[in-house]
């Protein structure tokens, strides 16, 4: 994920929000940020159609979702307790915003400047419909006649003639975004598996999550016992050490601080001796961790749910197990993924989930300096180096072999990563051959590079698998960074 | 040589500071040995942002870039070294 003035803004509009909402300064301070973030320019249209942007990404931030109400958002603002619910919102986990979402053209194919008008003429000539003509020593295609097959573009050998595409539309796997009679999109919450993918995709930021932000503001300010689990791949997310990123969060209010991979300690041996069983029975094992692939395979792939590990994700392992200890305090996951805030929802044992960016706004809101902070002790217990590994794609896979016995055909195992063509084809020959496990990941690298990510995942492999190798060499927790 | 300080403050490396700390290693070639990267504790003008400037913030020869990127650092960085 590129970090581009798309995100910076949104993650600016995010961490102000929450300082207003921290500071019990809802009003006026929601109204005049949107005057504070677009200074009035030379176009005062652009002025206020900015601003009126900004106003709608406010509501999702502080957890509510704008679908369900009918003001407009400069009339939400003035009264905006009004709207917040003591209850975390159940409904739909993206939303988008029709003020900020452009309409983009899709599915049109058009001639670009890159035409040279040559002589000859493919594109005009490859046409079924007669579409395509010269106009001024130019191909001009009628879109009333164009039936956007496609033949022109690849016929062009210039590369003067694409198809436009909604970015979200594009990526969404299940193609769960449709447009309206403006080009307006909206998400159909039936349809949608909760991967993110059209959350970074979107140049306009008009998709936003529901946060839960608010909640677990809230939850930090009571007596209950809070604790923060966070997914292995926080490393590298934010600046500063391990031991001082846990401190920050402690400062936050968060009474203790798990590594999720615990969890994955937890279920690796089970899932492992599952692997086995469907090894000795010709049967396929596919892994249980990715909630978006879960969803996807209920949607797209029904025929392989019965496939689907028992074993609970590291996530609803930890959280159970300390849900069990303490069923009063409040368990938070903290990672890369939206996803998991459905099946936190689903399995009901995670109280609240927080995207690493997310996180990373209430650590700018509350304006906690994490690399100048002193170093906490580390987590409150040690994961294992292979559980640690789950966060990167072919983690989770390694993991499991390294439990099986001598002689186990290892080469059964593979990984799968993404929605595409390829990937269900692999999936559905899967059944058929020697197959007998699979690792899913619905992201490409695996959780690293979740939507959710505050830093690029780059960064995050790198000192993961340096912090996995020296672990796995001195057999200790590794170096303590962040 | 030219000092390159990006703020590893929270504020700046959650705003993309925290990939610009990759240049290092990716400046291309007509910048690769002739800029010392570092990262840099809080430089303390996210909290002010004079002029309306956004982090992140990066200093070239202790000249303030504000909503740097990587393309944008580049240029400056490029700019710098025809100054001198």
């Amino acid at each position: 994920m590129k970090i581009d003035a798309t995100v910076r803004r949104r993650r600016d509009l995010m961490s102000q929000v929450i300082r207003c909402y921290m500071h019990d300064k809802l009003f006026p301070g929601l109204t005049l940020l949107p005057l504070k973030m677009v200074p009035r320019s030379s176009s005062s249209c652009t002025t206020f159609s900015e601003r009126e942007k900004l106003r709608s990404r406010i509501l999702p931030i502080l957890g509510v979702n704008p679908d369900a109400i009918r003001e407009e958002p400069e009339e939400i603002l003035l009264d905006i307790r009004r709207f917040l619910k003591p209850k975390r919102n159940e409904g739909p986990l993206l939303t988008i915003s029709t003020e900020s979402c452009d309409g983009c053209p899709d599915g049109q194919v058009v001639v670009t400047d890159s035409c040279r008008g040559c002589e000859a003429e493919s594109c005009r000539t490859v046409c079924p419909r007669g579409a395509v003509s010269v106009v001024n020593g130019r191909s001009f295609i009628d879109q009333e006649a164009c039936v956007s097959c496609g033949l022109c573009i690849r016929a062009c050998r210039f590369s003067a003639i694409v198809k436009l595409e909604k970015p979200c539309r594009k990526v969404c796997p299940t193609n769960a975004l449709s447009q309206d009679e403006q080009g307006i999109m909206h998400i159909d919450e039936r349809k949608c598996i909760a991967c993110g993918a059209c959350y970074n995709s979107c140049p306009f930021g008009a998709v936003t999550p529901v946060s839960e932000l608010r909640y677990v503001i809230d939850a930090l300010r009571t007596d209950r016992k809070v604790t923060a689990i966070i997914a292995p791949s926080f490393i590298g997310q934010y600046p500063g050490t391990m031991g001082q990123l846990i401190t920050a969060l402690k400062m936050l209010g968060f009474t203790s601080v798990y590594d999720v991979a615990v969890g994955a300690d937890m279920i690796a041996t089970a899932e492992a001796e599952e692997w086995k069983e469907a090894e000795e029975n010709g049967n396929l094992l596919l892994s249980s961790c990715c909630p978006a692939y879960q969803n996807f395979l209920s949607q797209r792939l029904s025929d392989l749910k019965p496939s689907v590990s028992h074993s609970p994700s590291p996530m609803v392992a930890l959280a159970g197990h300390l849900k069990e200890r303490d069923p009063r305090g409040d368990v938070v996951f903290i990672g890369p993924c939206i996803a998991k805030k459905d099946e936190a929802r689903k399995t009901g044992c995670v109280d609240y989930v927080l995207t690493f960016e997310e996180l990373g706004a209430l650590l700018v809101a509350s304006a906690v300096d994490v690399q100048e902070l002193e170093e906490s002790a580390g987590f409150d217990r040690i994961p294992s180096s292979h559980a640690r590994g789950f966060a990167i794609s072919g983690g989770v896979l390694k993991a499991l072999s390294s439990l099986q016995k001598d002689g186990f055909p290892l080469d059964h195992g593979m990984r799968v990563e993404g929605f595409s063509c390829e990937t269900v084809r692999m999936l559905k020959q899967a059944v058929t051959d020697e197959t007998s496990f699979i690792e899913l990941m619905a992201c490409e690298g695996g959780c690293i590079n979740g939507p959710g990510i505050s830093c690029t995942s780059k960064i995050t492999r790198r000192k993961l698998l340096a912090d996995i190798a020296e672990s796995d060499e001195t057999g200790s927790a590794g170096k303590k960074r962040a | 040589m030219i000092h390159l300080e990006i703020c590893s403050g929270t504020t700046c490396y959650v705003m993309g500071g925290g990939a610009l700390l990759l240049l290092a290693e990716e400046l291309p070639a007509d910048l690769a040995g002739r800029v010392l990267v570092t990262g840099s504790p809080c430089l303390e003008l996210c909290r002010n942002q004079p002029g309306g400037r956004r982090a992140p913030f990066v200093k070239i020869d202790g000249r303030i870039l504000s909503s740097a990127t990587v393309e944008s650092v580049i240029e400056a960085l490029r700019e710098a070294l025809d100054e001198d």
